[in-house]
C-alpha cells in the first residue's frame, strides 16, 4: 500500500522516544476516519494469551513485509498467512523488567501496560486496553466484555507479586479486573444470562421474579449504606466493591428481556469441562459465539495450562518452558507451543469459515491478537524481543498479510494505541504508549 | 515473604522507634525485590553489619534476640470464601449442598485464600450469591422446616411472626445480636410477598435471601469504636471471637456453645477459653485445618495433578497418590486432634500407612499399637530402623518435589526452605550463565549440580539450598528407597555455611528439628491462616517468641494454639489509616 503519510520505519526507529504529539495523527489508519462499527457490521477485538512465554527466535518470520513466511514453529498458520499481521520485536521492559514475579507480571501488564505494584494484598495495575475499548462500544451490546480466565490449578502468585496478577488480563479499574469467568459454564452464563430467561415463563412469572431480585438487592444497599457509616477505610473500600457488584447484578437484572422477546441468536447448549484441553476448546467456541450474534465486541482470554500428556509431554508446562534445565525440554516446549498455536488457528479458521452481511468473513471483521509477555526462559523469563500475532482486518482497517520488524523495541501499548485508534479512541496516549505502530 | 522475614528479623534488632523500623522495612523490601542470589548476602553493609549472619545464613543455629513491637494490627472485614461459604451454610442451616461450588476461584493471599486484603468481590460473583440464596431458600423448604418456628394467627401478626423467624435466623447468619432496626427491615418481607400476591411462606423464603445477601452475612464484619484511628486499639467483642475462633478452627461460623459464652459475656475467661478450643480440636469439623489449613500450606492438592514419568514409575497410580494423602493429612491430624509435638511435623520417627504403602516403601507394616488390621487400613507404624523421619520423608512431598523422570535436589532443597523454614530463595538472576559443567566433564549428577553451585552469584543460595535436597537423595521421585543414581552411589551428606554437617533424611530432621526456624515458620503460617492476613517484617519478633515458647516435645498443638488466641495479634485490633 502507497502511503504519502509519515512512514512506518521512520516511526517505529524512534523506539523508544516520545513522539511529538501532532505526528500521531498521521500515523492513524489511511482510512479518513477509524471506525469500530463499517457499515453496520461491527469490529470484535479479542486478546488471547498463552501462559510461561513463547519461544523467541523460533517466532520470527521469514523475510519482512508482505512476503514474509511463517517460521516452522507456526506452520499451524499457514492458511492464514494474509490474514494474519505478524509484529516482532516488540517490549514490556519497562514495565516488566527481569526481576522477581515476571510469572504474574507477565499477565497483569499485558493488556494494562501499567507497571504492577508489587504487593499481596495492594493489588495496583491499570485499566487495560480491552476495557478501553469496552467505554468506546459496550453500550451497544448486551455483555460489556468478556475476562476468560483459567482453572484453578492452585496457583500462587510470585515473589512478592499476588496470584491476583495472573488471573486476569483485563482490567476494569487500576485495582479490579474486570469481571471474570474461570469455566465455559460461566461463560456461558455471563452471555446468557444463565437461562434467566426461562422460555416457558409467563411474563408475569418472570416480572415477579425480577421484582423479587429487586426488593433482595434494595435490602442489601440499605444495609451497605447503614455498615459504610461506622467501618474504617479499608473496610468501606470492601463494601463499595460490594455495592459496585450489586449495581452490576440490578442492570444485568434489567437488562435481560421478559420473555416475549424472540430468541435472537443460537445459544447452543450451556457445556462443561475440567479437562484442561477441553475446556480451551469450549471457550474459543464461546469466542465465536458471542462475537457471531454480536453479545459483546471484546473478549480477553488467559488462556489455561495444563495436563499436556495427550501430546506425549509428562513434565510440567512452566518447568520445560526453563529449557536450559534439560536437553529434553526444548523440544517439548515447542510441542506445547504449537499447540497453542494450533488453538489460535481453530479460532481463526471457525470465524473464517462465517460470512457477515457486507460478505466478509467474522474474521475479516475483527482483531484477533495472540501471544505471551514473556520468552521462554533459558534459566529465567525475559520480557523483550517478543512477537505478537494480530489476526484480522477491521473491516479493512488493518493491511493483514505483512510481518513487521522494527529495528529498534516497540512498546505492547503501541500496538493497542493502533488497535484503540481503530475503535475511535481519542486520546493521546495509553500505558506506557510512546507511539502508534502503523497497522493500516 | 522469605525477603520480609529476614528483614523483619533484622528491624527488630535495630532498637529503635516503631515508625523509623517500618519505614525502614518497607524500603529493604523494595529493595529487596530487585535482589538476586548475590542479593542474599549483598545486604551485609557496614550499617546493619550486625544481623548480616542472618542474611548469609537462613539456617541460623539459634534464635534471633529482639523486642516485640506492640502492635496487634488489623484485619481487613473478611469475605467468606468457598470453603467458608459452603461451611457456614451446612452449619446455618443443617442441609447438606454446597452452592459456593460454582463459584469462581477466590484468589490466595502468599499462602492461603482466606486472606482478607485479598478477596474481592466483583458483579459476576454476586450474581452468583443471589442464584445461590434462591438454592439455599429452596433447600431450606424442601421438608418441613424446623426454623418455622411460628405461623401467623388471631394472636400473633405474620409481621410478628416473621420477625421471630428471621431474627432467630439472622442472629446466628450475623454472629451477633441483631438491632431493633434491623429486625423492622427484615419483617417488611411480609408486606413485599403480599403486594406480590404471595403468602407468608414466601415472605420468609424472601427474608432468607435477603440474610444471604446481606454484607453481615457475607462478610465477618468487626466494630470499632474509632474505625480511622490506628493509633485507638481495641479488645474484639465476644461475639467476634467466638467467630474468629470457629473460622480459624472450623472454618465455619460458631456453635451453639460458642454463641452461648458469647452472649454471657465469657468466652474470654482463661480456663473457659482453653476448654474451647481443646473441644473445638477435637470436633470433626476441624478437620478443616488439614483439609484447607494444612493443604495450602504444603501444597498438597498438587499431588493429584504430578506427572510422574509412567515409563520410569509406573508404581504411581491414583490410587498411591491417594494413600499418599491420606498418610500426609493422617500425621497432621494426629498432631492437631492429639498430644504429640508440632516438631513431629519435622522429626516423627512414626508414620501412617496401610500395606500398599508400607510395601511401596519398602518397610513393615507392623501397628505400633499391636492390634490387627485389614491390608487397605491405615495404622500407625514405627520408623525407628529406617531413614525416615517426618512429612518431608513421605511419598507425597517427595512426589510433588521432583521431575517427572528425576528428584530434584533443587526443588526439594527450595521446597523446604520456602516451607519449613518461611526462606524461599529467591529466582535465579536472567543475567547469568548456567555454568554447566564443560563438554566432557565426568562425574556423578551431584558433582555435576556441584558445578554450577560454585559459580559465586549462586553459591550464597545453592550453599544452603543445595545440601538440603541432597539429604534426601536416596529417596526417589515417587519416595521409595534407593543407595545409587546411575551407577553411582548416593552421597547424602552436606555442610551449611557455617560449617555445620549431616547425613541424610535424619540429618535433615534433627538440624530442623534443633534449629529455630521451622518453629518460628509454622507459627508464621498458622498465624496468617488464622488471621486472614499476611503478616508484616515488625511482627516476626512476636511470632517467633510465641513459637519458641509454645513448641517443644512437652507442648501440643493445642498449647500453641490457646497461645496464639490468646495473644494481642488475635484478640485486638487498630483503628485503620496508619501503616
Amino acid at each position: 500500500m502507497k502511503k504519502s503519510h509519515l512512514d512506518r520505519r521512520t516511526f517505529l526507529k524512534a523506539g523508544g522516544a516520545m513522539i511529538m504529539l501532532p505526528f500521531l495523527e498521521a500515523m492513524i489508519p489511511l482510512r479518513a476516519t477509524a471506525a469500530s462499527v463499517i457499515a453496520g457490521i461491527p469490529i470484535r477485538t479479542a486478546f488471547l494469551v498463552f501462559p510461561w512465554g513463547s519461544f523467541y527466535d523460533s517466532w520470527l518470520p521469514v523475510g519482512l513485509g508482505a512476503a514474509y513466511q511463517f517460521p516452522t514453529e507456526l506452520q499451524g498458520l499457514q492458511a492464514y498467512r494474509s490474514d494474519i499481521t505478524m509484529l516482532s520485536n516488540l517490549t514490556q521492559n519497562t514495565l516488566n523488567p527481569d526481576a522477581p514475579g515476571v510469572h504474574a507480571r507477565e499477565f497483569g501488564t499485558f493488556l494494562s501496560c501499567a507497571v504492577n505494584n508489587p504487593s499481596l494484598t495492594d493489588i495496583r495495575s491499570g485499566i487495560s486496553a480491552d476495557q478501553y475499548i469496552a467505554n468506546l462500544v459496550a453500550s451497544q451490546t448486551r455483555v460489556r466484555s468478556i475476562n476468560m480466565t483459567y482453572r484453578d490449578h492452585g496457583g500462587k502468585g510470585d515473589s512478592v507479586y499476588s496470584s491476583y496478577y495472573t488471573k486476569t488480563l483485563s482490567w476494569a479499574t487500576n485495582t479490579t479486573a474486570a469481571p471474570r469467568v474461570n469455566s465455559p459454564a460461566e461463560a456461558f452464563d455471563a452471555l446468557f444470562a444463565g437461562g434467566a430467561v426461562s422460555t416457558t415463563q409467563t411474563n408475569a412469572e418472570a416480572a415477579k421474579i425480577r421484582a423479587y431480585k429487586k426488593s433482595i438487592l434494595d435490602s442489601t444497599k440499605e444495609s451497605l449504606s447503614s455498615l459504610t457509616r461506622e467501618l474504617g477505610k479499608s473496610d468501606r473500600v470492601k463494601m463499595d466493591q460490594y455495592l459496585t457488584s450489586i449495581r452490576e447484578v440490578e442492570i444485568e437484572i434489567n437488562s435481560t428481556p421478559l420473555p416475549t422477546s424472540t430468541k435472537q441468536c443460537n445459544s447452543g447448549v450451556r457445556t462443561d469441562s475440567a479437562v484442561f484441553a477441553t475446556h480451551t476448546k469450549l471457550m474459543l467456541d464461546l469466542m465465536v459465539i458471542a462475537f457471531q450474534c454480536d453479545l459483546t465486541r471484546v473478549i480477553t482470554n488467559r488462556m489455561s495450562s495444563g495436563d499436556f500428556s495427550f501430546l506425549g509431554v509428562i513434565d510440567n508446562h512452566h518447568l520445560v518452558s526453563h529449557y536450559s534445565l534439560d536437553p529434553s525440554y526444548a523440544e517439548k516446549y515447542k510441542k506445547i507451543i504449537r499447540w497453542y498455536v494450533g488453538q489460535y488457528a481453530y479460532l481463526l479458521g471457525r470465524m473464517k469459515a462465517i460470512t457477515e452481511p457486507n460478505g466478509k468473513t467474522l474474521l475479516d471483521n475483527s482483531m484477533l491478537l495472540f501471544g505471551s509477555g514473556m520468552q521462554m526462559g533459558a534459566n529465567s523469563h525475559t520480557t523483550n524481543r517478543l512477537t505478537l500475532l494480530l489476526a484480522g482486518k477491521a473491516g479493512g482497517q488493518i493491511l493483514s498479510g505483512r510481518a513487521i520488524m522494527p529495528k529498534t523495541e516497540v512498546r505492547f501499548a503501541n500496538v493497542y494505541m493502533a488497535m484503540l485508534k481503530i475503535m475511535g479512541y481519542a486520546g493521546s496516549s495509553f500505558g506506557n504508549s510512546n507511539g502508534i505502530a502503523d497497522l493500516a | 515473604m522469605n525477603a520480609y522475614y529476614q528483614y523483619g528479623v533484622i528491624l527488630s534488632n535495630i532498637k529503635n522507634n516503631f515508625y523509623l523500623s517500618i519505614l525502614l522495612g518497607f524500603i529493604l523490601a523494595n529493595a529487596f525485590l530487585f535482589q538476586n542470589c548475590a542479593g542474599y548476602k549483598s545486604f551485609d553493609s557496614k550499617t546493619l553489619s550486625t544481623s548480616a549472619s542472618s542474611i548469609n545464613n537462613p539456617f541460623e543455629a539459634t534464635p534471633i534476640a529482639c523486642k516485640i513491637v506492640d502492635d496487634p494490627m488489623r484485619v481487613t472485614v473478611r469475605r467468606l470464601n468457598k470453603n467458608e461459604y459452603n461451611n457456614t451454610i451446612r452449619d446455618l442451616f443443617g442441609i447438606a449442598i454446597r452452592p459456593a461450588d460454582t463459584f469462581g476461584i477466590d484468589p490466595s493471599g502468599l499462602n492461603f485464600d482466606n486472606n482478607s486484603d485479598v478477596l474481592s468481590i466483583d458483579g459476576i460473583l454476586a450474581g452468583k450469591y443471589l442464584d445461590a440464596s434462591q438454592t439455599i431458600a429452596n433447600e431450606v423448604f424442601k421438608t418441613p422446616s424446623k426454623f418455622m418456628i411460628c405461623s401467623p394467627s388471631a394472636t400473633l401478626s405474620a409481621k410478628a411472626c416473621a420477625r421471630k423467624i428471621l431474627g432467630a435466623i439472622a442472629k446466628r447468619a450475623y454472629r451477633r445480636p441483631i438491632s431493633e432496626l434491623e429486625l423492622v427491615q427484615l419483617e417488611t418481607v411480609v408486606d413485599v410477598a403480599s403486594s406480590q400476591g404471595d403468602g407468608f411462606e414466601k415472605a420468609i423464603y424472601l427474608g432468607i435471601q435477603k440474610i444471604l445477601m446481606s454484607p453481615n452475612f457475607l462478610f465477618r464484619i468487626e466494630k470499632h469504636s474509632a474505625p480511622d484511628n490506628p493509633n485507638v486499639v481495641v479488645q474484639i467483642n465476644d461475639y467476634e471471637l467466638a467467630t474468629r475462633l470457629s473460622y480459624f478452627i472450623w472454618s465455619s461460623m460458631p456453635d451453639d456453645t460458642l454463641f452461648a459464652l458469647a452472649a454471657t459475656g465469657s468466652l474470654k475467661n482463661s480456663s473457659v477459653l482453653k476448654e474451647q478450643v481443646n473441644r473445638m480440636l477435637k470436633d470433626s469439623k476441624a478437620q478443616s485445618l488439614v483439609d484447607i489449613f494444612a493443604s495450602q500450606w504444603l501444597d498438597l492438592s498438587s499431588l493429584s495433578t504430578h506427572d510422574a514419568d509412567m515409563a520410569l514409575f509406573p508404581a504411581l497410580t491414583a490410587k498411591l497418590k491417594d494413600d499418599m494423602l491420606i498418610e500426609t493429612k493422617s500425621m497432621i491430624a494426629s498432631v492437631f486432634r492429639g498430644t504429640a509435638s508440632v516438631s513431629d511435623f519435622v522429626k516423627a520417627d512414626y508414620t501412617f500407612i496401610n500395606e500398599n504403602l508400607a510395601n511401596h516403601y519398602g518397610i513393615s507394616a507392623k501397628a505400633v499399637d499391636g492390634k490387627t488390621y485389614t491390608a487397605d487400613q491405615f495404622r500407625k507404624v514405627s520408623l525407628v530402623g529406617t531413614e525416615r523421619r517426618g512429612l518431608i520423608t513421605q511419598g507425597s512431598l517427595l512426589t510433588i518435589t521432583s521431575h517427572a523422570n528425576e528428584t530434584s535436589p533443587v526443588i526439594r532443597g527450595k521446597w523446604v526452605m520456602e516451607n519449613l523454614m518461611c526462606s524461599a530463595p529467591p529466582e535465579p538472576p536472567s543475567n547469568i550463565s548456567l555454568g554447566n559443567p564443560p563438554e566432557g566433564f565426568v562425574g556423578t549428577r551431584r558433582q555435576r549440580i556441584e558445578y554450577h553451585s560454585k559459580n559465586p552469584t549462586c553459591y550464597s543460595c545453592h550453599s544452603v539450598m543445595d545440601p538440603i535436597g541432597f539429604s534426601l537423595e536416596k529417596l526417589n521421585p515417587i519416595g521409595q528407597w534407593r543407595t545409587t543414581l546411575e551407577g553411582d552411589t548416593i552421597d547424602d551428606t552436606g555442610k551449611l555455611p557455617d560449617g555445620k554437617s549431616f547425613a541424610g533424611a535424619t540429618g535433615l530432621a534433627d538440624l530442623l528439628d534443633e534449629r529455630p526456624q521451622f518453629k518460628t515458620c509454622f507459627s508464621k503460617k498458622i498465624t496468617s491462616f488464622a488471621l486472614g492476613r499476611e503478616l508484616k517484617p515488625f511482627e516476626n519478633c512476636r511470632i517467633q517468641n510465641l513459637a519458641l515458647a509454645n513448641i517443644d516435645s512437652k507442648k501440643t498443638f493445642a498449647d500453641l494454639v490457646y497461645a496464639l488466641v490468646t495473644n494481642d495479634i488475635f484478640l485486638k485490633q487498630k483503628g485503620d489509616g496508619g501503616i
